[in-house]
């Protein structure tokens, strides 16, 4: 294809853009773009890259909190103020589309673009942590993507030597053709010295830096912009190739490269490569940028147009202050990596693309960007039949089993239930000596802050059934086990960073399911006070089931960071002592709504969720926290997918101790020991103290 | 100690591996815990 051919409207709406979109690009340039811009525009004006039809209801999240240095949308990630000079930038985003055709790169390139993400800003990766879902165990499709994602985030996060804390996997029918893979960093950086995503002084050299670009990944952002089919496994080309080792020595480069005073500026280059770099940098500098791309180091021969798409890993661009261009080639070449000047910083808001000195593309950096000339779309939505549906269920409807040790064997083997460590084996969890949680863990992943008292504890979570069932309450309920899971660990909630997979959001009813969510998770965060400091949302997340195209189960993730403001509060889920009493803060409920129990067990699939409230919820946790700061608790941990009944086991597990427990007789055993009420928190405390309400 | 309101319940106590649930023997958990280790990884290597 001809990069300076003036594009077509066929063009336009292969690459996803809408007739309208494509009137709104020439009405910007006052003229026809050639295929070299549409490209651009293609790409930013993807779902992927533009948000368009998200943006209107990301604005309501809660953004801002006491510790918030950096807020959602400003950089790459948020930054969060941990004390003792030190700040948090941590962030999750998904790979599905590239992982369900070539699940090993496309799960691999996902953990480097995320730890990119985050050392982009100067900031060192510190604990990764991963949220994946897949179909039907039993299928061989399944096998094959968990095969291909856990060894691709395996050989990546390995080698790229940052330990995975944490994480969570799920099996469902809804993800069979369409597997989530939503990848977590979090990094620590000196307050004040982060790298800023930003292009600024007229003159400046523009440099790119790491790997020399392939056409590997064009179109990738547009590819994740549209349905997965059965023709995506053609889209193969899109997806990227990682080189972790690469990634190492990036890292260590950026580090120095953080010592000097030599940058203004640096992003690195994800979805969109050098287009969305340049484009965003630009805008957010209020400056223009001449880039020329016959400059930009090759592994193959390229046209002008692949190599502004091209997604190949491991590259950055960097805007240095004129005159320090030295300390900065002197870095590169001391890390082997490529380090050239391929552009400036200019007067204005144009950036212009050239080859071989002809100008080839020119547009306003501004019009193409998120939050500057990029659509804006308010979609429609409308409930779902189901939902009214599903409130209808009655406990009363289903027998309880007579057997319940029976059940009870076969709930630890369910997929979702029993250990991942099949999968999580395959992850390097100790490289490193910050993982303090190797041993005895916790719910959360914990972290040593070298140098301080404190620790860091993270989890992601989110129970998608619960999502799918009621998504404004699912939603709450995925930030409150988040929190819960920090409470538990020891550490105060602090911050959210989220990964919203959702179906076509041009369908009505995917779209009421995305509205329900923001609301679920800003009552909740504000409830918590856990800003969300940014994210990313995946649509066009789909499935065929039967003859049917259903989307996937609603998927908000979240991914939340806690202080642990002393280690001596670190708590673990491990029973301690024979004789230990073991209390549950929270109520019992005759309630076994969406839970593993119903759905498994009786093969029921239509409930509501199960009972939550969000002030009880809080309280439970204040409570624990408070328990765990008197030095009351020896152990705690909180009741997820399999009740009561999981939940003492799993705290056996870690210990080798088992338990006597006398369920209340006013509820139906089947229900205290399987339901998934939630905010309840199993505890242990040594047989002396004891406990009493102060109500 | 107290709890402020909060509901809670006295469940048990912590044994040296064994398992009751309402005075009925439910085996050890290491009983369970061998199922629980293994039936993800031989399901996905079937």
């Amino acid at each position: 294809m001809n990069s300076t051919a003036v594009a077509t409207l066929d063009q336009a709406q292969e690459m996803g853009l809408r007739p309208e979109e494509f009137d709104k690009i020439k009405e910007i340039l006052g003229r026809t773009p050639n295929y070299l811009e549409l490209s651009v525009y293609g790409v930013m004006w993807s779902e992927h890259c533009s948000y368009k039809n998200s943006i209107v209801w990301l604005k309501k999240l809660p953004k801002k909190g006491p510790h918030m240095l950096v807020e959602a949308g400003e950089e790459n990630a948020g930054l969060v103020d941990i004390g003792d000079g030190l700040a948090c930038c941590f962030k999750i985003e998904s790979h599905n589309h590239p992982s369900a055709v070539e699940p090993y790169q496309g799960a691999a390139t996902g953990v480097g673009g995320i730890n990119r993400d985050i050392f982009t800003m100067g900031a060192r990766p510190i604990a990764q942590l991963n949220s994946l879902r897949f179909g039907k165990p039993t299928e061989d499709r399944t096998k094959w993507l968990v095969k291909g994602v856990s060894k691709g985030i395996g050989d990546y996060g390995n080698a790229f030597g940052i330990p995975i804390v944490g994480g969570e996997v799920y099996f469902d029918e809804c993800y069979h053709q369409n597997p989530l893979v939503n990848a977590f960093s979090a990094g620590i950086v000196e307050v004040g010295k982060e790298i800023s995503a930003t292009s600024s002084g007229v003159g400046n050299p523009v440099f790119i830096v790491g790997s020399a670009t392939g056409k590997d990944g064009i179109h990738g952002a547009s590819f994740a912009s549209k349905d997965l089919d059965e023709d995506s496994s053609e889209d193969i080309p899109s997806v990227q190739v990682g080189d972790p080792f690469q990634e190492k020595l990036l890292l260590e480069a950026t580090m120095e490269l953080a010592t000097t005073d030599a940058v203004i500026g640096m992003q690195d280059m994800g979805a969109a490569g050098i287009t969305c770099s340049s484009c965003e940098m630009s805008a957010s500098g209020e400056h223009g940028m001449d880039i020329w791309l016959d400059k930009v180091p090759l592994r193959q021969n390229m046209e002008p147009w692949e190599i502004l798409l091209s997604e190949s890993q491991e590259r950055m661009l960097i805007v240095v202050e004129k005159g320090k261009e030295q300390k900065v080639l002197d870095i590169f070449d001391k890390w082997d990596l490529e380090c050239e000047e391929i552009g400036v910083v200019t007067q204005g808001g144009t950036v212009n693309y050239y080859w071989d000195g002809e100008l080839v593309g020119s547009l306003p950096a501004e019009s193409a960007v998120l939050g500057g000339g990029a659509p804006v779309y308010h979609r429609e939505w409308s409930e779902p039949a189901y939902y009214q549906e599903y409130k209808k269920f009655h406990i009363s409807t289903v027998e309880e089993p007579a057997d319940l040790k029976a059940v009870a064997t076969k709930m630890v083997a369910l997929p979702n239930i029993a250990s991942k460590r099949f999968i999580y084996e395959q992850y390097d969890s100790m490289v490193g000596t910050r993982n303090m949680g190797t041993n005895d863990p916790s719910d959360a992943g914990v972290v040593n802050i070298k140098g301080t008292d404190k620790a860091l504890a993270m989890s992601v979570d989110c129970n998608s059934r619960f999502v799918n069932a009621d998504p404004e309450v699912g939603c709450a309920m995925a930030v409150s086990e988040a929190a819960r899971n920090i409470t538990c660990s020891g550490g105060i909630p602090s911050a959210v960073t989220n990964c919203l997979n959702f179906g076509n959001p041009y369908n009505p009813e995917v779209y009421w399911q995305f509205v329900g969510s923001i609301k679920g998770m800003s009552a909740a965060c504000e409830k918590f006070e856990t800003p969300v400091t940014g994210g990313n949302v995946s649509f066009y997340n789909q499935t065929q089931i039967g003859d049917k195209i259903e989307p996937v189960f609603p998927t908000p993730t979240i991914g939340m960071i806690g202080v642990v403001e002393d280690k001596k509060f670190i708590t673990t889920l491990s029973y301690k002592t024979k004789g230990d009493l073991i209390f549950m803060i929270g109520a019992n409920r005759e309630d076994i709504s969406s839970s593993q129990y119903l759905v498994n067990i009786h093969g029921i699939t239509n409930s509501s969720t199960p009972h939550f409230d969000l002030e009880e919820e809080y309280a439970n946790q204040r409570q624990v926290q408070m328990l765990i700061r008197e030095g009351v608790l020896n152990s705690a941990h909180d009741l997820s997918e399999g009740g009561l009944w999981v939940g003492l086991l799993e705290k056996g597990f870690a210990s080798g101790l088992g338990f006597d427990i006398t369920l209340p007789a006013e509820f139906r055993k089947d229900a205290v020991l399987f339901g998934e009420a939630a905010s309840r928190i199993l505890v242990t405390v040594v047989k002396k103290i004891k406990i009493s309400s102060s109500t | 100690m107290m709890l402020n309101g909060c509901d809670f319940d006295l469940m048990g106590h912590v044994t040296k591996g064994g398992i009751r649930v309402d005075d009925e023997d439910w085996g050890s958990v290491s009983d369970y815990q061998e199922i629980y280790d293994n039936a993800l990884g031989a399901t996905l290597s079937a």
